[in-house]
């Protein structure tokens, strides 16, 4: 299993082309392009939501693991915090799934199960209500 | 079993405070952070090292640095923390960390908190060379 080693990577630009079709109706851009980020490439898209005051997120995460890749999907929201505050922002973040991805060819992905997964945390982000937000734990874990 | 990654990440944010240093909301995207020099990073942390954690496969990866976008952080994390306050979506096991020397870095983005994480991060925006791992292999997480 081919390794994946640089951004333009056609996995990593056929995965880009998924998010931005998935965000596409609500408004979702590019946040952080792919870079790797402790163990997998990830990519970040984002949409601002003026009426309620939230910041959210669908992230993807691409990692190569012994038997094969793997992409993992993530859906979240957060509250807008300003420069230099103290204060951390409540958020809620969901891990909506995981994907097995065989063969080096990302013509042979499960195209249509990574679209639902990825149309599954759109709806999800968009979905969260400020009401759901908890705060981060600021005692020892 | 006890950890303080909560007074970890506290104590690292007052310091960064105290230096002064800005540090970007976590709805500020790469686009939007200026490049600043790794001796200007490296000042702001005192001199600590930046912390890029690793899963196992990965561990000979980066003997020859990288040229691609990295996040780092320079906050301590067990490998069960790193996935909560990172916000990492898959829950392999960061086991290695490399140590990276910020003097020896260019175009470094940040510090910005983490999205859906609460962490701290920098990003390197065109990598790492080789001489900027301290110890020069990555290091287990314990």
């Amino acid at each position: 299993m081919a390794q994946i080693n640089q951004a333009d990577d056609p996995k990593l630009v056929a995965m880009q082309l998924l998010m931005d079709e998935a965000g596409q109706a609500a408004s979702f851009q590019e946040f952080d392009p792919f870079g790797e980020r402790h163990g997998s490439w990830q990519r970040t898209i984002h949409a601002w939501s003026a009426p309620d005051g939230l910041d959210r997120y669908v992230i993807a995460a691409v990692t190569s693991l012994d038997d094969g890749n793997e992409v993992a999907v993530m859906a979240g929201a957060e509250e807008r915090s300003v420069a230099g505050s103290a204060v951390r922002p409540r958020f809620r973040r969901f891990d909506v799934g995981s994907i097995r991805l065989n063969g080096d060819s990302h013509n042979l992905w499960p195209t249509a199960d990574i679209k639902n997964l990825l149309a599954q945390a759109v709806r999800m982000a968009v979905e969260i209500q400020p009401v759901q937000l908890e705060e981060m734990q600021l005692l020892a874990s | 079993m006890a950890t303080c990654s909560a007074i970890a990440t506290r104590l690292d944010e007052e310091m960064l405070a105290l230096r002064p240093a800005v540090v970007y909301p976590s709805h500020t995207p790469l686009s939007a952070m200026p490049a600043r020099p790794g001796a200007d990073v490296a000042a702001e942390l005192g001199g600590r090292y930046l912390l890029r954690y690793l899963i196992r496969k990965q561990y000979r990866q980066f003997t020859t640095g990288s040229t691609s976008l990295q996040y780092v952080t320079p906050t301590p994390y067990s490998p069960i923390e790193v996935i909560s306050w990172l916000a990492l979506p898959t829950p392999a096991r960061r086991e290695f960390v490399l140590f990276l020397d910020a003097t020896l870095l260019s175009d470094v983005r940040g510090p910005r908190r983490v999205s859906l994480g609460g962490g701290l991060e920098y990003l390197l925006a065109s990598g790492f060379p080789a001489n900027a791992i301290v110890v020069g292999w990555p290091v287990p997480v314990v």
